[in-house]
């Protein structure tokens, strides 16, 4: 069972990466991430995490 | 006016960024991760021991060169978030009685790919070429439409400061 990231339409196997782990690689890569809103899903006994940006509000 | 060529921004070289991750040692081993990618575009990783980071990070590099670009495109999360956008810009619509406004993506610092960021905008290079389509008499008429114009809007603002004038 592998697990992987997926964010918009690009899909990146995480290895040995924990899910935290993953959530600083992603904000490093993506600055837009810092405070990414994360959906587990299991997709053909793969575990994908699916990475969105959340909605800021308006000042 | 001629046409500049355009040149496609996915073809300029973007700078990588290059992240290397030393873990806390676990059995006397310090874990190397190295996550390699340039900007806009998923990383590639790269996983080994402490002794073997020199090798990981050429490796990285080297594979973000040879690889395709994988860039991110990132698209509307939820149909009510744009359902709530629709009506928003519709409300706006009836109070302003104006023009369609539709908005591409959540934000302006969303990651954009290239190709929607040329679709959604349009540069002078974009809009067709006018070249002597009106003739010397359509030009007179309108330069003489422009005269009426003028002395019709100097009239009406004649008019106004003898109305704000009286008691």
């Amino acid at each position: 069972m592998a697990n992987k990231i997926k964010y918009g339409d690009r899909e990146l196997d995480m290895g040995d990466l924990s899910l935290e782990q993953a959530k600083q690689l992603m904000a490093r890569h993506f600055p837009e991430l810092a405070d990414p809103q994360v959906d587990r899903k299991e997709v053909k006994g793969d575990v994908v995490y699916t990475f969105t940006k959340k909605a800021g509000r308006k000042g | 006016m001629a046409k500049k060529p355009t040149k496609s921004a996915s073809n300029e070289p973007k700078p990588i960024t290059i992240i290397v991750n030393i873990f806390p040692p676990r059995k006397d081993k310090r874990r190397v991760v190295v996550s390699a990618a340039p900007e806009g575009e998923m990383p590639v990783l790269f996983e080994g021991l402490f002794p073997d980071r020199h090798a990981l990070l050429d490796q990285a590099f080297a594979a973000v060169l040879k690889r395709d670009p994988q860039i991110v495109t990132v698209k509307e999360s939820t149909p009510k978030a744009a359902e709530k956008k629709s009506k928003a810009a519709d409300d706006d619509d009836a109070e302003q009685g104006g023009e369609e406004v539709e908005e591409s993506v959540e934000a302006s610092d969303q990651l954009v790919t290239v190709e929607s960021a040329e679709s959604n905008t349009t540069s002078d290079e974009d809009l067709p070429e006018i070249e002597g389509d009106a003739s010397s008499d359509e030009e007179a008429k309108f330069e003489a439409q422009l005269s009426d114009i003028s002395s019709t809007e100097i009239e009406t603002d004649e008019e106004v400061g003898n109305d704000g004038e009286q008691d």
